[in-house]
């Protein structure tokens, strides 16, 4: 699929953005909590991509997407905005598409759930479960993007998934008592 | 391999990345181990807490939004032009064929982005947009080449043609109707109802659910209108134009790639195939009122898809949005909350693999959730028709145009000798994510 998307053959950006987009607004999403600030995010990186005059010597667009979204994501941080905003101020109208007065609602408990969950492993194993598990991403892909041997990689989804699995069982344990 | 490696490695099953040798040790020792296989079932249960239990997609106005952006400041492409690849010689050919036919109409082919044919064409398109923006209702009657059986995804060059109808009210909600000999979809505004009579199968889903797949972007023409508008700026296609009594004629002629339809075709057998285009405009109502697609592969042309008319603001009665059942039939609602551990956190292709798999044994029951949007009717047939078959090979899967799931090429040896090969539609734009049999089969 990736050679399809390669510079030389790239004829149509909306075959791009259509393939991309649904993964680079999740990527957003996990990392910002803001859908709004999502979007936002994903069509400044997607105009600036296709504005960018080296784009035909692109080798590898997802992984220049990804790390785009990452980079825009780490400035979103560093201006401190809210991590999540309230959920009275989600507009419905991004949210078309689900046709479901809920959606903004289910949003904001997908967030704060898995954010609750991987605030209980360090920072940096958290990343790359979130990559893994949320963005689909494959070791390998999940390296380039850090810039991190696959080895450290794996060690830290080992090392985050088994702190989890270990807390998991606690409160299951827990509930038993 | 023993319980600490087996401990030790298992987190890396599911990834694309693991060695397949790895991967099936892995898999062999869960099998047979219960101290490894609650171990693995117990990370399987923090991967899944961690899942969004909904599924989160980006909303549908952030395409459009960068498309018109790019549009607004015309760059889409710019940097194409100065890298364009020299013409293929099916393309020199149908210009060479335009050079004749230019004596006795206006035909001018396009090789530059400022051309006059581009701008005209250009024209044409967003006249089109402008004018469909105001119609109120449409029906569109097409042909493709499919089965009139299968879904609506399937599109194949030596399949015959097949009539199909689109009916669609644009006010607040949408209401629409596809139809085809083997299967209906309607939408009311609030759910969408499929009802294949062959296998009396009667669903309901919401409003959002995917059954009339690729024919989804029939409902929003002017979707396709704003890309072959884009298509007439692009270097690499060549354009013609043409007027004829009340008809504008539109001609595109371009590779098997980065235009609505064939995005899915590109994927499958005729990905060295280029395309030709056409389509007519009311010359007055500016409105599109044909498309015709040939697949161009050597000296051979196959007509694969066409509109044979489009009528707009017309009547149409309310009844067309429901459907009448059978007595005997109810409509069954779709389970979007499938629980299953062996069809989650698995690439698609592994989900086609164990359908096969089990269809070989004759051991569907194995497969349930993957098949639990299909009636018992439905499975009987399947399990009579393929249970013992021959797997002879299975590709790698892909995604295609709106499409929400992927589709896995396959090749099989059904029991009476019959080797078929086509492509699985498995989606997993469910709650828990688990792959589940969309069609292709």
């Amino acid at each position: 699929m990736e050679k399809e998307y390669n510079s030389n053959g790239l004829q149509d950006a909306g075959q791009l953005i259509t393939a991309f987009q649904d993964q680079l607004f999740r990527f957003a999403f996990f990392r910002t909590g803001s859908p709004a600030d999502a979007q936002d995010i994903v069509q400044d990186v997607f105009v600036k991509f296709f504005k960018n005059p080296q784009r035909p010597y692109i080798n590898n667009i997802k992984h220049y997407l990804f790390k785009s979204i990452a980079n825009a994501c780490a400035g979103y941080q560093s201006k401190k905005k809210p991590l999540f905003e309230s959920v009275d101020n989600i507009s419905d109208s991004i949210f078309l598409q689900d046709k479901d007065a809920s959606a903004p609602l289910l949003l904001a408990e997908a967030y704060q759930r898995t954010e609750s969950i991987l605030q209980k492993v360090p920072a940096e194993q958290a990343e790359v479960i979130r990559l893994r598990v949320l963005d689909n991403l494959d070791f390998t892909e999940i390296a380039e993007l850090l810039q991190l041997p696959v080895t450290t990689v794996k060690s830290r989804f080992k090392y985050g998934i088994d702190k989890l699995k270990q807390l998991l069982h606690l409160k299951k344990a827990l509930y038993e008592l | 391999m023993n319980c600490n490696d087996c401990k030790n490695e298992m987190y890396q099953l599911g990834d694309a990345t693991t060695d397949p040798l790895l991967a099936a040790a892995l898999e062999q020792h869960i099998a047979i181990c219960p101290s490894c296989a609650a171990e693995y079932s117990s990370m399987q249960a923090v991967l899944n807490t961690l899942q969004p239990k909904t599924v989160i997609n980006a909303p549908l106005s952030l395409r459009q939004n960068i498309i018109s952006q790019l549009s607004k400041n015309d760059i889409v492409m710019e940097t194409t032009i100065k890298k364009r690849n020299p013409l293929s010689p099916v393309i020199k050919r149908v210009l060479a064929a335009a050079a004749v036919i230019a004596a006795v109409i206006l035909v001018i082919p396009f090789f530059n982005k400022k051309g006059s044919a581009g701008n005209a064409a250009t024209n044409y398109f967003q006249n089109a947009i402008d004018a469909t923006a105001m119609v109120k209702n449409m029906v569109i009657h097409f042909s493709m080449r499919t089965d009139e059986k299968d879904n609506f995804e399937l599109i194949g060059k030596d399949l015959p043609m097949v009539n199909h109808t689109v009916t669609e009210i644009f006010a607040r909600p949408e209401k629409w109707r596809v139809e085809k000999p083997g299967r209906i979809v309607v939408c009311d505004g609030s759910n969408q109802y499929l009802w294949v009579p062959a296998v009396q199968q009667a669903s309901k889903g919401p409003a959002s659910a995917g059954f009339v797949e690729w024919c989804k972007i029939l409902l929003d023409p002017s979707s396709i209108l704003m890309k072959e508008k884009e298509e007439t700026k692009a270097a690499g296609s060549a354009i013609t134009y043409k007027e004829e009594g009340d008809k504008q004629y539109v001609t595109i002629v371009s590779k098997a790639k980065g235009n609505f339809l064939n995005d899915y075709l590109k994927n499958s057998s005729v990905n060295t195939s280029d395309n030709r285009r056409e389509y007519v405009f009311d010359r007055h109502s500016k409105l599109l009122k044909g498309l015709k697609i040939w697949l161009l592969e050597g000296k051979t042309e196959t007509l694969i898809f066409t509109i044979d008319n489009v009528d707009y603001d017309t009547t149409i009665g309310e009844s067309v949005f429901s459907i009448s059942l059978p007595a005997a039939v109810q409509w069954q609602t779709i389970n979007t909350d499938i629980v299953s551990e062996n069809f989650s956190n698995i690439s698609s292709k592994r989900a086609a693999e164990l359908i096969f798999d089990a269809l070989a044994k004759k051991d569907v029951e194995s497969t349930k959730a993957a098949w639990s949007q299909f009636s018992n009717f439905t499975m009987s047939s399947i399990e009579n028709k393929y249970g013992g078959l021959q797997v002879l090979k299975i590709g790698e899967s892909f995604k295609s145009g709106e499409y929400p799931g992927e589709f896995v090429p396959y090749e099989i040896k059904l029991p009476d000798g019959t080797v078929k090969k086509a492509k699985l539609a498995l989606r997993n734009d469910n709650k828990n994510k688990v792959w589940m049999v969309d069609g292709g089969i």
